[in-house]
């Protein structure tokens, strides 16, 4: 194990490195290949053991999928691709646990318990991950959710946790009860998350990926391989404060995620007061204005509506409008994601904004495209223009509700007008009538 | 594993990783995310020696299983990794159509 944990360390090294420059804002990339290359040279070297074709011929496949994970998917789906690999590291960890159990590596007592608690949150994890990723593509129909829900969560994971005991002090041993240990373990994760609804899916996923790290420096624990506590340590301990924050910003306490037990119930939709805007009239607003604030939000990005928002902005710059485009940080599912979104689509970098200074005054006309939730003034996003003080704003959105539900006072303001529409079907017909005037 | 020298490792790590998080930019979340789960994909290596070494039909699907699916994270995770710092890098400016 020495010359593994030398090649670990080193490919340890090399991701640290890598995430000190992308603190600095610099490119994290040539750092975490070459950190990849070592980790998967250096057994390789090794020798291979007596397996060697089958782990080239693994290798080999894994690539395949990386590929088609990597690839075939557009920035929308990262929130999706992320959750699902979470889940794929946390089955890795799970099984390597498993060889060691199957190959009868450990003794019993403590190694073999710190490889059961690698199982069970790697096991965990995974199954968790793969609902929380068909939740994301909108794979299942709906949301499960039960009054027993939370007392069933338990008590299924109470009886995990004393099948991995009995696994862990040896009393019961072969591949029957291990299978069982991690059945539950898979069945817990499934109960812990179909209760989740789409909102809470990318916390969830985030929440899975520190799961995935513990389970990992656990099994580094119960292998002696220090370079893989270090590792899954470091993971989990930033997953965690990670979700932590994005949970705070979002107003979406962590403990809420708890088998969906307390998420509270989706509100009836607000009753609008005034005649919602067409396509005709937001083209007649938008028409000579120097200035315009679009604001995408997730509904932006949910439509799939970011080229043709950026395409809009190119035809009100062409007639003389100087263009503005706050992509806030909370704009898509994953903090950064919306940014990503508008720079695909070929957003110019002078238009692009993170932050609305709280002194600068608004411009005559703000737009805003799907981002009900965002431009809520009772929510005090920092970073957020106060919509209140603006002098016209447009609202387009779907549905009146928002996606989280919440009251949003915006709607009752003289100034503020509705648009009911797809975004992008709405932005396609707004474009039309532009380039045809 | 030496319990001392387990604990020392899991402390110093635990401290790089709050230092760290607590000093993230939230518009740079997401890049971070992904190298969380760089990190933990390497269970690659280990899945790699124990499969080489298995000796049994069950340890060897596992092992196989465990390498397929561990490279499939890793490298999945890299190719986003790229895809997204190439995008952050674009500089379009107004006027350009990109």
């Amino acid at each position: 194990m020495d010359n593994l944990n030398i090649g670990m360390a080193l490919a340890g090294l090399l991701m640290l490195i890598g995430m000190q420059r992308m603190q600095g804002g610099h490119a994290a990339f040539p750092w975490f290949a070459a950190a990849l290359a070592a980790a998967i040279l250096t057994p390789l070297t090794l020798g291979g053991g007596e397996n060697e074709l089958i782990l080239l011929a693994a290798l080999g496949l894994g690539a395949s999928l990386a590929l088609i994970l990597g690839l075939a998917a557009d920035m929308a789906a990262l929130p999706a691709r992320l959750a699902l690999m979470h889940g794929l590291t946390g089955a890795a960890t799970a099984l390597v646990a498993s060889i060691a159990v199957i190959e009868q590596l450990l003794e019993p007592g403590l190694s073999l318990a710190l490889a059961s608690l690698s199982i069970l949150f790697g096991a965990f994890s995974a199954a968790g991950a793969a609902v929380t990723h068909a939740r994301l593509l909108n794979l299942l129909p709906r949301v499960w959710r039960h009054v027993a829900q939370a007392g069933a969560g338990i008590t299924l994971l109470v009886l995990t946790l004393g099948a991995g005991a009995i696994l862990a002090t040896g009393l019961r041993e072969g591949v029957a009860w291990l299978l069982l240990f991690l059945g539950l373990a898979a069945a817990s994760g499934v109960t812990f998350t179909l209760p989740l609804a789409e909102r809470e899916a990318p916390l969830a996923a985030s929440l899975f990926g520190s799961l995935a790290g513990l389970g990992l420096a656990l099994l580094g624990m119960a292998l002696d391989l220090p370079p893989l506590l270090a590792t899954g340590l470091l993971s989990a301990i930033l997953t965690l404060i990670l979700s932590l924050h994005l949970s705070r910003s979002v107003n979406l306490p962590l403990h809420r995620l708890l088998w969906g037990a307390s998420t509270p119930p989706v509100r009836e939709e607000p009753v609008l007061t005034s005649q919602p805007l067409q396509a005709e009239g937001v083209a007649g607003r938008l028409a000579g204005q120097a200035e315009v604030l679009l604001i995408p939000g997730f509904g932006c990005m949910a439509a799939n509506a970011c080229a043709e928002l950026v395409e809009l902005g190119r035809l009100l710059e062409q007639r003389g409008t100087r263009v503005h485009l706050l992509a806030h940080p909370l704009g898509g599912r994953l903090p950064g994601q919306l940014e990503l979104l508008l720079r695909e689509a070929g957003a110019p970098q002078d238009w692009m904004l993170e932050h609305w200074p709280s002194d600068r005054p608004l411009p005559g006309l703000v737009l805003s495209i799907g981002a009900h939730d965002l431009l809520n003034p009772a929510l005090r996003l920092e970073g957020m223009p106060d919509l209140r003080q603006g002098e016209a704003v447009i609202l387009l959105v779907k549905h009146l509700g928002g996606f989280s539900g919440s009251a949003n006072p915006l709607l009752h303001e003289p100034q503020v007008r509705v648009w009911l529409d797809d975004a992008r079907h709405a932005l396609g017909q707004l474009n039309q009538l532009w380039r045809e005037a | 594993m030496d319990i001392g020298a387990a604990l020392t490792i899991a402390l110093l790590a635990a401290l790089l990783g709050q230092a760290w998080s607590l000093r993230v930019r939230f518009g740079a979340h997401v890049n971070w995310l992904v190298a969380a789960l760089m990190l933990n994909a390497m269970s690659l290596p280990a899945a790699m020696l124990l499969l080489g070494d298995a000796s049994t039909g069950l340890g060897l699907l596992a092992g196989f299983v465990a390498v397929l699916v561990a490279s499939a994270a890793a490298i999945g995770a890299l190719i986003w990794l790229r895809r997204m710092e190439n995008l952050q890098s674009r500089n379009i400016t107004s006027g350009e159509h990109g």
